[in-house]
Protein backbone atom coordinates (compact mmCIF):
# COMPACT_ATOMS: atom_id res chain seq x y z
CA UNK A 1 0.00 0.00 0.00
CA UNK A 2 2.59 2.60 0.91
CA UNK A 3 4.07 1.76 -2.29
CA UNK A 4 1.38 2.93 -4.37
CA UNK A 5 1.04 5.98 -2.51
CA UNK A 6 4.60 6.83 -2.86
CA UNK A 7 3.61 6.09 -6.89
CA UNK A 8 0.95 7.91 -6.84
CA UNK A 9 2.81 10.83 -5.50
CA UNK A 10 5.54 10.70 -8.05
CA UNK A 11 2.93 10.24 -11.19
CA UNK A 12 1.41 13.52 -9.63
CA UNK A 13 5.13 15.10 -9.43
CA UNK A 14 5.93 13.81 -12.63
CA UNK A 15 2.76 15.24 -14.69
CA UNK A 16 2.81 18.61 -12.52
CA UNK A 17 7.06 18.69 -14.04
CA UNK A 18 6.40 19.66 -17.50
CA UNK A 19 4.11 22.63 -16.63
CA UNK A 20 6.17 23.96 -13.83
CA UNK A 21 9.21 23.73 -16.08
CA UNK A 22 7.34 25.38 -18.53
CA UNK A 23 6.21 28.04 -16.15
CA UNK A 24 9.96 28.65 -14.51
CA UNK A 25 11.24 29.15 -18.36
CA UNK A 26 8.38 31.95 -19.27
CA UNK A 27 9.76 33.80 -16.16
CA UNK A 28 12.87 33.73 -18.40
CA UNK A 29 15.88 31.81 -19.56
CA UNK A 30 17.62 29.46 -17.15
CA UNK A 31 20.56 27.14 -17.37
CA UNK A 32 20.11 23.59 -16.43
CA UNK A 33 21.35 23.53 -12.90
CA UNK A 34 19.01 25.90 -12.05
CA UNK A 35 16.13 24.56 -13.36
CA UNK A 36 16.86 21.54 -11.08
CA UNK A 37 18.21 22.67 -8.21
CA UNK A 38 14.66 25.26 -8.72
CA UNK A 39 12.57 21.96 -8.88
CA UNK A 40 14.37 20.04 -6.00
CA UNK A 41 13.43 22.77 -3.76
CA UNK A 42 10.40 22.16 -4.64
CA UNK A 43 10.55 18.55 -4.59
CA UNK A 44 9.45 17.78 -7.87
CA UNK A 45 12.13 16.08 -8.43
CA UNK A 46 13.95 13.39 -6.73
CA UNK A 47 16.73 12.52 -8.85
CA UNK A 48 17.97 14.68 -11.05
CA UNK A 49 18.28 12.65 -14.12
CA UNK A 50 14.92 12.61 -14.94
CA UNK A 51 14.77 16.26 -16.21
CA UNK A 52 17.35 15.75 -19.01
CA UNK A 53 15.01 13.49 -20.95
CA UNK A 54 12.11 15.83 -20.29
CA UNK A 55 13.80 18.94 -21.45
CA UNK A 56 15.34 17.00 -24.20
CA UNK A 57 11.50 15.77 -25.38
CA UNK A 58 9.98 19.61 -24.85
CA UNK A 59 13.13 20.96 -27.29
CA UNK A 60 12.77 18.28 -29.52
CA UNK A 61 8.75 18.99 -29.45
CA UNK A 62 9.17 22.79 -30.22
CA UNK A 63 8.17 24.22 -26.93
CA UNK A 64 11.93 25.01 -25.71
CA UNK A 65 14.99 25.64 -27.50
CA UNK A 66 18.45 26.19 -26.20
CA UNK A 67 21.48 28.07 -26.90
CA UNK A 68 24.89 27.89 -25.59
CA UNK A 69 26.78 30.78 -23.34
CA UNK A 70 29.61 31.10 -21.73
CA UNK A 71 29.31 31.13 -17.82
CA UNK A 72 32.26 32.95 -15.57
CA UNK A 73 33.30 29.34 -13.81
CA UNK A 74 33.25 26.23 -15.33
CA UNK A 75 32.24 24.90 -18.71
CA UNK A 76 29.51 26.61 -21.13
CA UNK A 77 26.04 26.44 -20.15
CA UNK A 78 22.68 25.29 -22.18
CA UNK A 79 20.47 28.38 -21.74
CA UNK A 80 16.71 27.03 -22.24
CA UNK A 81 14.21 29.54 -23.39
CA UNK A 82 10.68 29.10 -24.05
CA UNK A 83 9.35 28.95 -27.66
CA UNK A 84 5.98 30.73 -29.20
CA UNK A 85 4.43 27.42 -29.13
CA UNK A 86 5.75 26.83 -25.30
CA UNK A 87 4.12 29.83 -24.74
CA UNK A 88 0.55 29.14 -26.07
CA UNK A 89 0.54 25.58 -24.97
CA UNK A 90 1.49 26.75 -21.15
CA UNK A 91 -1.71 29.03 -21.45
CA UNK A 92 -3.66 25.79 -22.44
CA UNK A 93 -1.78 23.92 -19.54
CA UNK A 94 -2.47 26.91 -17.18
CA UNK A 95 -6.27 26.94 -17.90
CA UNK A 96 -6.49 23.28 -17.89
CA UNK A 97 -4.80 23.45 -14.11
CA UNK A 98 -6.85 26.12 -13.04
CA UNK A 99 -10.09 23.87 -13.97
CA UNK A 100 -8.35 20.93 -12.17
CA UNK A 101 -7.31 23.06 -8.90
CA UNK A 102 -11.17 24.45 -8.85
CA UNK A 103 -12.07 21.02 -9.07
CA UNK A 104 -9.86 19.91 -6.08
CA UNK A 105 -10.09 22.65 -4.07
CA UNK A 106 -13.88 22.47 -4.12
CA UNK A 107 -13.91 19.01 -3.20
CA UNK A 108 -11.53 19.64 -0.41
CA UNK A 109 -13.79 22.58 0.93
CA UNK A 110 -16.60 20.43 0.60
CA UNK A 111 -14.84 17.90 2.94
CA UNK A 112 -13.58 20.29 5.21
CA UNK A 113 -16.79 21.88 5.90
CA UNK A 114 -18.56 18.08 6.66
CA UNK A 115 -15.82 17.09 9.16
CA UNK A 116 -16.47 20.67 10.93
CA UNK A 117 -20.24 19.94 10.79
CA UNK A 118 -19.52 16.49 12.06
CA UNK B 1 46.76 2.04 -4.17
CA UNK B 2 44.36 2.47 -7.45
CA UNK B 3 45.59 3.38 -11.28
CA UNK B 4 43.98 7.17 -12.19
CA UNK B 5 44.38 8.95 -15.70
CA UNK B 6 42.69 11.98 -17.03
CA UNK B 7 39.42 11.88 -18.80
CA UNK B 8 37.72 14.95 -20.52
CA UNK B 9 34.17 15.36 -19.57
CA UNK B 10 32.82 18.35 -20.95
CA UNK B 11 36.22 19.61 -22.26
CA UNK B 12 37.29 19.89 -18.54
CA UNK B 13 40.32 17.55 -17.77
CA UNK B 14 39.06 15.25 -14.35
CA UNK B 15 41.70 12.57 -13.09
CA UNK B 16 39.38 9.51 -12.49
CA UNK B 17 40.71 5.89 -10.88
CA UNK B 18 40.18 3.22 -12.89
CA UNK B 19 37.07 1.74 -11.08
CA UNK B 20 35.50 4.88 -10.98
CA UNK B 21 35.99 5.20 -14.51
CA UNK B 22 34.49 1.98 -15.56
CA UNK B 23 31.65 2.33 -13.15
CA UNK B 24 30.88 5.78 -14.79
CA UNK B 25 31.00 4.32 -18.35
CA UNK B 26 28.80 1.75 -18.04
CA UNK B 27 26.36 3.91 -16.04
CA UNK B 28 26.59 6.27 -19.59
CA UNK B 29 26.78 3.30 -21.60
CA UNK B 30 23.35 1.73 -20.16
CA UNK B 31 21.65 5.92 -20.32
CA UNK B 32 22.82 5.63 -24.15
CA UNK B 33 21.08 2.22 -24.36
CA UNK B 34 17.69 3.24 -22.74
CA UNK B 35 17.48 5.77 -24.72
CA UNK B 36 19.52 5.59 -27.84
CA UNK B 37 20.30 7.28 -31.42
CA UNK B 38 20.23 10.66 -31.88
CA UNK B 39 17.85 11.46 -28.41
CA UNK B 40 20.23 9.09 -26.04
CA UNK B 41 23.54 10.95 -28.06
CA UNK B 42 22.18 14.46 -26.38
CA UNK B 43 20.91 13.49 -22.87
CA UNK B 44 24.30 11.62 -22.10
CA UNK B 45 25.91 14.70 -23.54
CA UNK B 46 23.68 17.04 -21.19
CA UNK B 47 24.35 14.61 -18.26
CA UNK B 48 28.16 14.24 -19.06
CA UNK B 49 27.86 18.47 -18.66
CA UNK B 50 26.02 17.94 -15.50
CA UNK B 51 28.38 15.58 -13.76
CA UNK B 52 31.12 17.85 -15.07
CA UNK B 53 29.40 20.40 -12.78
CA UNK B 54 29.28 18.26 -9.98
CA UNK B 55 32.95 16.23 -10.44
CA UNK B 56 34.08 20.61 -10.26
CA UNK B 57 32.54 20.92 -7.20
CA UNK B 58 34.62 17.99 -6.09
CA UNK B 59 37.87 19.39 -7.15
CA UNK B 60 37.10 22.49 -5.65
CA UNK B 61 36.38 21.41 -2.25
CA UNK B 62 39.80 19.78 -2.53
CA UNK B 63 39.92 16.09 -4.00
CA UNK B 64 42.59 15.16 -6.36
CA UNK B 65 41.03 12.66 -7.96
CA UNK B 66 37.53 11.36 -8.68
CA UNK B 67 37.19 8.27 -6.87
CA UNK B 68 34.60 5.32 -6.55
CA UNK B 69 32.71 7.19 -4.05
CA UNK B 70 32.38 10.21 -6.36
CA UNK B 71 30.99 8.47 -9.12
CA UNK B 72 27.99 6.63 -6.57
CA UNK B 73 27.18 9.67 -5.30
CA UNK B 74 26.82 11.33 -8.75
CA UNK B 75 25.02 8.32 -9.63
CA UNK B 76 22.96 8.62 -6.72
CA UNK B 77 22.39 12.38 -7.46
CA UNK B 78 21.33 11.62 -11.12
CA UNK B 79 19.52 8.57 -10.59
CA UNK B 80 19.36 4.77 -11.51
CA UNK B 81 19.03 4.80 -15.49
CA UNK B 82 15.92 3.41 -14.84
CA UNK B 83 14.60 5.99 -12.83
CA UNK B 84 15.31 8.02 -15.34
CA UNK B 85 13.99 6.52 -18.07
CA UNK B 86 10.87 6.06 -17.16
CA UNK B 87 10.63 10.00 -16.62
CA UNK B 88 10.41 10.02 -20.50
CA UNK B 89 6.81 8.59 -21.39
CA UNK B 90 7.43 7.09 -24.78
CA UNK B 91 4.46 7.13 -27.24
CA UNK B 92 3.52 2.95 -26.98
CA UNK B 93 4.63 2.79 -23.46
CA UNK B 94 1.45 2.14 -21.50
CA UNK B 95 1.30 3.70 -18.10
CA UNK B 96 0.13 0.52 -16.53
CA UNK B 97 3.69 -0.92 -17.50
CA UNK B 98 5.54 2.35 -16.17
CA UNK B 99 3.70 1.88 -12.81
CA UNK B 100 5.39 -1.87 -12.81
CA UNK B 101 8.36 -0.53 -13.41
CA UNK B 102 8.18 2.16 -10.36
CA UNK B 103 6.97 -0.51 -8.12
CA UNK B 104 9.72 -2.49 -9.26
CA UNK B 105 12.32 -0.58 -8.53
CA UNK B 106 11.14 0.53 -5.03
CA UNK B 107 10.93 -2.92 -3.84
CA UNK B 108 14.11 -2.94 -5.04
CA UNK B 109 14.25 -6.91 -5.17
CA UNK B 110 13.33 -7.69 -8.87
CA UNK B 111 15.65 -5.25 -10.04
CA UNK B 112 16.60 -7.52 -12.69
CA UNK B 113 12.78 -6.90 -14.33
CA UNK B 114 12.94 -3.25 -14.39
CA UNK B 115 16.38 -3.20 -16.10
CA UNK B 116 15.28 -5.72 -18.32
CA UNK B 117 13.39 -3.97 -20.49
CA UNK B 118 16.05 -1.05 -20.98
CA UNK B 119 19.09 -3.07 -20.67
CA UNK B 120 19.71 -6.28 -23.51
CA UNK B 121 20.33 -9.22 -20.76
CA UNK B 122 21.30 -12.76 -21.71
CA UNK B 123 24.58 -14.68 -22.48
CA UNK B 124 27.17 -14.02 -24.47
CA UNK B 125 30.01 -15.74 -25.18
CA UNK B 126 33.20 -14.57 -24.67
CA UNK B 127 36.51 -15.64 -23.52
CA UNK B 128 37.25 -16.11 -20.23
CA UNK B 129 40.24 -14.22 -18.77
CA UNK B 130 40.04 -15.13 -14.91
CA UNK B 131 39.34 -19.12 -15.95
CA UNK B 132 42.23 -19.85 -18.83
CA UNK B 133 45.07 -22.04 -19.94
CA UNK B 134 45.81 -20.83 -22.95
CA UNK B 135 43.32 -18.27 -24.34
CA UNK B 136 40.17 -18.23 -22.17
CA UNK B 137 38.40 -20.28 -25.20
CA UNK B 138 37.00 -23.08 -23.13
CA UNK B 139 36.95 -21.10 -20.15
CA UNK B 140 34.72 -19.03 -21.54
CA UNK B 141 32.96 -21.44 -23.27
CA UNK B 142 31.76 -23.76 -20.76
CA UNK B 143 31.04 -20.62 -18.53
CA UNK B 144 28.40 -20.10 -22.20
CA UNK B 145 27.32 -23.36 -21.53
CA UNK B 146 27.00 -24.10 -17.65
CA UNK B 147 29.45 -26.76 -17.55
CA UNK B 148 32.45 -27.48 -16.16
CA UNK B 149 35.53 -25.58 -17.70
CA UNK B 150 37.85 -28.84 -16.42
CA UNK B 151 35.69 -31.17 -17.67
CA UNK B 152 35.44 -29.23 -21.22
CA UNK B 153 38.80 -29.26 -21.36
CA UNK B 154 39.44 -33.11 -20.43
CA UNK B 155 37.22 -33.18 -23.29
CA UNK B 156 38.55 -31.57 -25.69
CA UNK B 157 41.91 -33.31 -25.00
CA UNK B 158 39.92 -36.52 -25.60
CA UNK B 159 38.85 -35.38 -28.84
CA UNK B 160 42.30 -33.79 -30.13
CA UNK B 161 43.54 -37.33 -29.69
CA UNK B 162 41.11 -38.55 -31.69
CA UNK B 163 41.35 -36.33 -34.50
CA UNK B 164 44.79 -36.09 -34.87
CA UNK B 165 44.96 -32.40 -32.39
CA UNK B 166 45.26 -29.89 -35.27
CA UNK B 167 41.94 -29.69 -36.77
CA UNK B 168 40.90 -28.99 -32.94
CA UNK B 169 43.96 -26.66 -32.59
CA UNK B 170 43.27 -24.20 -35.59
CA UNK B 171 39.38 -24.07 -34.50
CA UNK B 172 40.80 -22.94 -31.07
CA UNK B 173 43.18 -20.48 -32.79
CA UNK B 174 40.39 -19.14 -34.24
CA UNK B 175 38.32 -19.03 -31.76
CA UNK B 176 41.03 -17.12 -29.75
CA UNK B 177 41.07 -14.86 -32.45
CA UNK B 178 37.38 -14.40 -32.96
CA UNK B 179 36.30 -14.42 -29.79
CA UNK B 180 36.40 -11.44 -27.54
CA UNK B 181 37.97 -11.36 -24.07
CA UNK B 182 35.69 -10.50 -21.21
CA UNK B 183 37.61 -7.96 -19.85
CA UNK B 184 35.59 -4.76 -19.00
CA UNK B 185 33.01 -5.47 -16.23
CA UNK B 186 30.00 -5.48 -18.50
CA UNK B 187 31.29 -8.36 -20.02
CA UNK B 188 31.97 -10.42 -17.35
CA UNK B 189 28.42 -9.74 -16.13
CA UNK B 190 26.92 -10.12 -19.79
CA UNK B 191 29.05 -13.75 -19.88
CA UNK B 192 27.93 -14.45 -16.40
CA UNK B 193 23.89 -14.35 -17.58
CA UNK B 194 23.95 -11.33 -14.90
CA UNK B 195 21.82 -8.47 -15.86
CA UNK B 196 23.81 -5.37 -16.34
CA UNK B 197 22.79 -2.82 -13.87
CA UNK B 198 25.03 -0.13 -12.06
CA UNK B 199 25.02 -1.99 -8.99
CA UNK B 200 25.86 -5.33 -10.63
CA UNK B 201 28.72 -3.59 -12.48
CA UNK B 202 29.80 -1.55 -8.99
CA UNK B 203 30.00 -5.48 -7.49
CA UNK B 204 31.90 -6.74 -9.77
CA UNK B 205 34.16 -3.27 -10.46
CA UNK B 206 35.38 -3.66 -6.94
CA UNK B 207 35.41 -7.69 -7.19
CA UNK B 208 37.48 -7.58 -10.06
CA UNK B 209 39.96 -5.53 -8.42
CA UNK B 210 42.36 -8.55 -7.57
CA UNK B 211 42.14 -9.32 -3.73
CA UNK B 212 44.98 -10.51 -1.78
CA UNK B 213 44.58 -14.35 -1.42
CA UNK B 214 46.76 -15.44 0.66
CA UNK B 215 45.16 -19.25 0.87
CA UNK B 216 44.64 -19.48 -2.92
CA UNK B 217 47.99 -20.78 -3.27
CA UNK B 218 47.26 -23.51 -0.96
CA UNK B 219 44.32 -25.13 -2.88
CA UNK B 220 44.97 -28.57 -3.30
CA UNK B 221 41.26 -29.19 -4.37
CA UNK B 222 40.89 -31.18 -7.43
CA UNK B 223 39.76 -28.50 -9.70
CA UNK B 224 42.62 -26.75 -8.80
CA UNK B 225 45.44 -29.67 -9.36
CA UNK B 226 43.89 -30.18 -12.81
CA UNK B 227 43.87 -26.93 -13.45
CA UNK B 228 47.49 -26.56 -12.48
CA UNK B 229 48.12 -29.55 -14.93
CA UNK B 230 46.64 -28.13 -17.57
CA UNK B 231 48.54 -24.53 -17.05
CA UNK B 232 51.98 -27.06 -17.17
CA UNK B 233 50.60 -28.74 -20.04
CA UNK B 234 50.35 -25.23 -22.03
CA UNK B 235 53.62 -24.03 -20.85
CA UNK B 236 55.20 -27.11 -22.10
CA UNK B 237 53.70 -26.99 -25.24
CA UNK B 238 54.15 -23.21 -25.79
CA UNK B 239 57.68 -23.52 -24.93
CA UNK B 240 58.09 -25.94 -27.59
CA UNK B 241 56.43 -23.86 -29.97
CA UNK B 242 58.43 -21.37 -29.05
CA UNK B 243 61.78 -23.34 -29.51
CA UNK B 244 60.15 -24.58 -32.95
CA UNK B 245 59.51 -20.56 -34.00
CA UNK B 246 62.79 -19.38 -32.72
CA UNK B 247 64.83 -22.10 -34.95
CA UNK B 248 62.62 -22.04 -37.80
CA UNK B 249 63.03 -18.36 -38.25
CA UNK B 250 66.58 -18.41 -37.82
CA UNK B 251 67.12 -21.58 -40.54
CA UNK B 252 64.62 -19.48 -42.33
CA UNK B 253 67.15 -16.45 -42.42
CA UNK B 254 70.09 -18.70 -42.49
CA UNK B 255 68.65 -20.54 -46.23
CA UNK B 256 67.45 -16.58 -46.58
CA UNK B 257 71.40 -14.88 -46.35
CA UNK B 258 72.60 -18.00 -48.29
CA UNK B 259 70.44 -17.42 -51.10
CA UNK B 260 71.32 -13.53 -51.39
CA UNK B 261 75.25 -14.31 -51.14
CA UNK B 262 74.88 -16.89 -54.10
CA UNK B 263 72.56 -14.77 -56.43
CA UNK B 264 74.97 -11.68 -55.24
CA UNK B 265 78.34 -13.73 -56.77
CA UNK B 266 76.49 -15.11 -59.33
CA UNK B 267 74.83 -11.21 -60.88
CA UNK B 268 78.22 -9.49 -59.77
CA UNK B 269 80.80 -11.84 -60.19
CA UNK B 270 79.43 -14.26 -62.40
CA UNK B 271 80.48 -16.81 -59.91
CA UNK B 272 78.63 -20.00 -59.94
CA UNK B 273 80.07 -21.61 -57.46
CA UNK B 274 77.57 -21.07 -54.52
CA UNK B 275 74.51 -22.30 -57.05
CA UNK B 276 76.33 -25.44 -57.76
CA UNK B 277 76.48 -25.90 -54.35
CA UNK B 278 72.48 -25.58 -54.73
CA UNK B 279 72.12 -27.71 -57.79
CA UNK B 280 74.42 -28.94 -59.57
CA UNK B 281 72.66 -28.64 -62.96
CA UNK B 282 71.56 -24.64 -61.85
CA UNK B 283 73.44 -23.25 -65.04
CA UNK B 284 73.96 -25.95 -67.37
CA UNK B 285 70.04 -26.45 -67.74
CA UNK B 286 68.62 -23.46 -68.47
CA UNK B 287 69.84 -19.94 -70.09
CA UNK B 288 71.37 -16.98 -68.68
CA UNK B 289 68.63 -15.02 -67.48
CA UNK B 290 67.11 -18.12 -65.34
CA UNK B 291 69.24 -18.33 -62.49
CA UNK B 292 68.98 -14.96 -61.46
CA UNK B 293 65.20 -15.34 -60.84
CA UNK B 294 65.77 -18.96 -59.32
CA UNK B 295 67.90 -17.29 -56.81
CA UNK B 296 65.00 -14.37 -56.46
CA UNK B 297 62.23 -17.69 -56.07
CA UNK B 298 64.17 -19.40 -53.39
CA UNK B 299 64.57 -16.12 -51.62
CA UNK B 300 61.42 -15.22 -50.90
CA UNK B 301 60.67 -18.79 -50.35
CA UNK B 302 62.77 -18.55 -47.43
CA UNK B 303 61.50 -14.91 -46.45
CA UNK B 304 57.75 -16.37 -46.39
CA UNK B 305 58.92 -18.90 -44.05
CA UNK B 306 60.41 -16.39 -41.64
CA UNK B 307 57.43 -14.81 -40.74
CA UNK B 308 54.97 -17.15 -39.26
CA UNK B 309 58.10 -18.43 -37.65
CA UNK B 310 58.76 -15.10 -35.88
CA UNK B 311 55.05 -14.92 -35.03
CA UNK B 312 54.83 -18.41 -33.70
CA UNK B 313 58.12 -17.28 -31.70
CA UNK B 314 56.61 -14.34 -30.38
CA UNK B 315 53.06 -16.10 -29.42
CA UNK B 316 55.00 -18.69 -27.11
CA UNK B 317 57.19 -15.99 -25.31
CA UNK B 318 54.33 -13.60 -24.89
CA UNK B 319 52.20 -16.37 -23.19
CA UNK B 320 55.35 -17.58 -21.56
CA UNK B 321 56.55 -14.11 -19.93
CA UNK B 322 53.17 -12.31 -20.13
CA UNK B 323 54.07 -10.07 -22.76
CA UNK B 324 51.36 -7.65 -24.65
CA UNK B 325 49.67 -8.90 -27.43
CA UNK B 326 51.20 -7.75 -30.83
CA UNK B 327 50.10 -4.26 -31.83
CA UNK B 328 46.95 -4.35 -34.61
CA UNK B 329 49.13 -2.25 -36.97
CA UNK B 330 51.91 -4.80 -36.62
CA UNK B 331 49.97 -7.55 -37.21
CA UNK B 332 48.68 -6.11 -40.46
CA UNK B 333 51.65 -4.98 -41.49
CA UNK B 334 53.10 -8.54 -41.34
CA UNK B 335 50.07 -9.95 -43.10
CA UNK B 336 50.57 -7.98 -45.98
CA UNK B 337 54.12 -8.70 -46.16
CA UNK B 338 53.71 -12.38 -45.66
CA UNK B 339 50.87 -12.51 -48.68
CA UNK B 340 53.61 -10.22 -50.73
CA UNK B 341 56.05 -12.79 -50.17
CA UNK B 342 54.20 -15.88 -51.14
CA UNK B 343 52.82 -14.39 -54.00
CA UNK B 344 55.94 -13.20 -54.82
CA UNK B 345 57.31 -16.49 -54.56
CA UNK B 346 54.87 -18.43 -56.63
CA UNK B 347 55.16 -15.54 -59.35
CA UNK B 348 58.88 -16.29 -59.42
CA UNK B 349 58.66 -20.14 -59.71
CA UNK B 350 56.21 -19.97 -62.68
CA UNK B 351 58.63 -17.86 -64.31
CA UNK B 352 61.47 -20.66 -63.62
CA UNK B 353 59.54 -23.54 -64.33
CA UNK B 354 62.21 -24.62 -66.14
CA UNK B 355 64.53 -24.31 -63.92
CA UNK B 356 62.71 -26.36 -61.25
CA UNK B 357 62.81 -29.64 -63.79
CA UNK B 358 66.64 -29.34 -63.02
CA UNK B 359 65.91 -30.93 -59.44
Amino acid sequence: MATNIDNLKSQMRKGMLEFCVLLLLSKGDSYVSEIISRMKEAHLIVVEGTLYPLLTRLKNDGLLSYRWEESPSGPPRKYYSITATGQSFLTELHRSWTEISQTVNHLLNENNQTTIQS
Amino acid sequence: MKKTFPVNINGKIFYIDEDAYSLLQNYLDQIHQAFGGTEGDEIVGDIENRISELFDERIAAGAHAIVYADVNNVIEIMGKPSDISDGDPKPDRQPQAESDDKTCDSNNSSNSDSVNSNVTVGKRLYRNVNNKVFGGVIGGLAAYLGWDANIMRLLYVVLSFFTYFWPLAIIYLIAWMVIPAANTPRRVLEQQGFPVTVDNIGQNVLQSTPPPYPGNNSDFSPKGVVTTIFSLIGKFCMTILGLIGSVGALVATGFFVFFLVAFIAYTCFHDIILLDFINPHFVDHVGTMVPTVGCLALMSFALCFIIPALALAWAAASYLFNYKGAAKATVFIALILETVFIVATVILFIFTDKWLYAF
